[in-house]
């Protein structure tokens, strides 16, 4: 089930290329919404998730795919909690960026330094505000 | 019988996933539709498409014929003394359901059935012990999931109205000795209802011969259209019956206050009929005959052997049932130690293909007394082929790895 939440934001950003990914999108949204409402997830999706996962493993590495299969839980949680801190912490990063970047003109604060957004691109150091 | 050429009334067959050809595999519970029976109902749709027995413009009367024609053929196809002991339904369910509820039931009646019954035929009993006060009596199958004759007897009394039973299992294809169930039943004085929808598609019965007072089963698996089925009736039996749904059709006439229903089986089917799907079942009850059922037969029984003995072989799987292909018809049902049952199914659809059931088939009674939490079923129809069992079983041994 926890899959469904890597794939709910997976398919969100491959729903707005793909018609196909959208209707994955729903799946994953119904899914998660069900877990978060204590009702166990109908899709099928993880299992469907994990079997084409597997299917594709086996015609490569066969010992890949048995080591997938026997600990697909523990590796969707650890997949799971890796992406919601990278989340997290990309969100937040973000955050402060753009604070800074309003704030002070440039994403790295009062001391600035190189960054990709600025006012003054390419340098960052003569865009403090006095 | 030449598969080849059969495959080839198949337009479905033809299909590509990912550049393979799809292996169906999942025929006890829909089967695939030839050319001819989609050929029949579009035929219905193109040329006459109007409402039999009420209307008498041109489509009213070609549609009334044809319809006619239809319960004809079924009738033939079954054996039946009667072309009026045919009645068209939407599906086993219907059929079993129509008798249970028409059957004039008393408290401490007793209905006999197998401990392998679908839940078509369990739910309805356990609403008529809710309702009514029945008995429910259930015959355990012995070890090898084969019919206790013997139990059956020796359990039988002249409190038994009704012995309803799967003809054969949809879990692993056994088949009960009907002739024997039903000569034992009547002796009791009771009547013998057959869930048909796993026998009528792969083995010749002709009810003739077979004596029973009702069975029921389904369009879709016989490679009719989906939404379709029949129930057959002793015609005295269906005379003295009560209806189940009434309204539209059904009635000779009515008034204010009282009404006349009309004989079997026009009584027994209310509301407009899916005349496409009947003129469909038809052709495909036709097709069948052309083809002949033990020739059918022959074959799924000789692919069943080859996909047991190659998957016997497999470490970790287990087939349900009797050992013996030639018991279990065209179902193989198995379970893969250490596996579930639906990564099982979804592997071999994605690695080739490879279209089976899994679950607990609708007989969730039977999995939950004996804690499995379901098994994959393979189950075979004429269009199969020797190829498509040795590929399942190369995938089956790749999977079974994985354990």
């Amino acid at each position: 089930m926890v899959i469904c939440i890597i794939g709910l934001f997976i398919f969100a950003i491959l729903g707005t290329f793909s018609a196909q990914y959208r209707l994955l999108f729903k799946e994953s949204y119904r899914c998660i919404f069900r877990m978060m409402t204590f009702r166990p997830c109908e899709t099928k999706l993880d299992e469907r998730i994990k079997a084409k996962l597997i299917s594709k493993f086996m015609n490569r590495s066969p010992k890949l795919a048995k080591f997938t299969y026997k600990n697909f839980k523990t590796l969707s949680i650890i997949l799971t909690v890796v992406f919601l801190v990278s989340l997290v912490f990309g969100v937040y990063g973000v955050s402060v960026g753009i604070y800074n970047y309003i704030t002070y003109g440039n994403c790295n604060g009062p001391n600035g330094g190189a960054c990709i957004i600025s006012q003054t691109t390419p340098s960052c150091n003569t865009t403090t505000k006095t | 019988m030449n598969v080849e050429k059969i495959r080839e009334d198949f337009p479905v067959l033809k299909k590509k996933i990912n550049g393979k050809s799809i292996i169906y595999f999942d025929n006890a519970c829909m089967s695939l539709r030839p050319m001819q029976v989609i050929d029949a109902m579009n035929e219905y749709y193109f040329e006459y498409p109007g409402c039999a027995g009420r209307s008498a413009h041109e489509f009213g009367t070609k549609v009334t014929e044809k319809y006619r024609e239809a319960r004809e053929d079924i009738s033939k196809f079954l054996g039946a003394r009667k072309t009026e002991e045919i009645i068209f339904t939407r599906n086993t369910t219907e059929g079993l359901n129509l008798v249970f509820n028409s059957l004039d039931f008393k408290k401490d009646d007793i209905i006999v059935t197998t401990d392998k019954e679908h839940n078509s035929v369990l739910v309805p009993i356990q609403m008529l012990q809710e309702k009514i006060g029945i008995k429910h009596k259930i015959i355990f199958s012995k070890q090898d999931g084969i019919f206790n004759l013997q139990k059956f007897q020796d359990s039988m009394d002249k409190q038994v109205k009704l012995v309803a039973m799967a003809h054969s299992s949809n879990i692993d294809g056994t088949t009960i000795p009907a002739k024997e169930v039903i000569k034992i039943a009547h002796d009791f004085g009771s009547l013998v209802m057959l869930d048909a929808a796993q026998s009528v598609p792969h083995e010749e019965i002709k009810i003739k011969d077979l004596g029973v007072d009702f069975l029921a089963f389904s369009g879709h698996k016989m490679l009719g259209p989906s939404g379709t089925g029949v129930l057959y009736g002793k015609y005295d039996l269906l005379e003295k019956m009560k209806t189940f749904l009434v309204g539209g059709d059904t009635v000779q006439y009515t008034t204010y206050d009282s009404h006349v229903f009309l004989k079997p089986p026009e009584k027994f089917e209310a509301g407009l009929q899916n005349y496409a799907g009947a003129i469909g079942l038809a052709a495909a009850a036709k097709y069948l005959d052309e083809i002949g059922k033990k020739n059918i037969e022959k074959h799924e029984t000789e692919l069943n052997k080859k996909i047991t003995e190659g998957i016997s072989n497999i470490r970790g799987v287990k087939i349900l049932g009797p050992e013996d292909a030639k018991l279990r018809g065209g179902i193989v049902s198995f379970i893969v130690e250490k596996m579930k049952v639906h990564d099982v199914a979804l592997m071999l659809n994605n690695m080739e293909n490879i279209m089976i059931r899994s679950g607990m088939h609708c007989v969730h009674s039977w999995f939950k007394a004996h804690n499995l939490e379901g098994s994959d079923r393979v189950s075979l129809y004429l269009y199969n082929t020797e190829e498509e069992a040795e590929k399942f079983v190369e995938t089956l041994k790749e999977i079974a790895k994985l354990r």
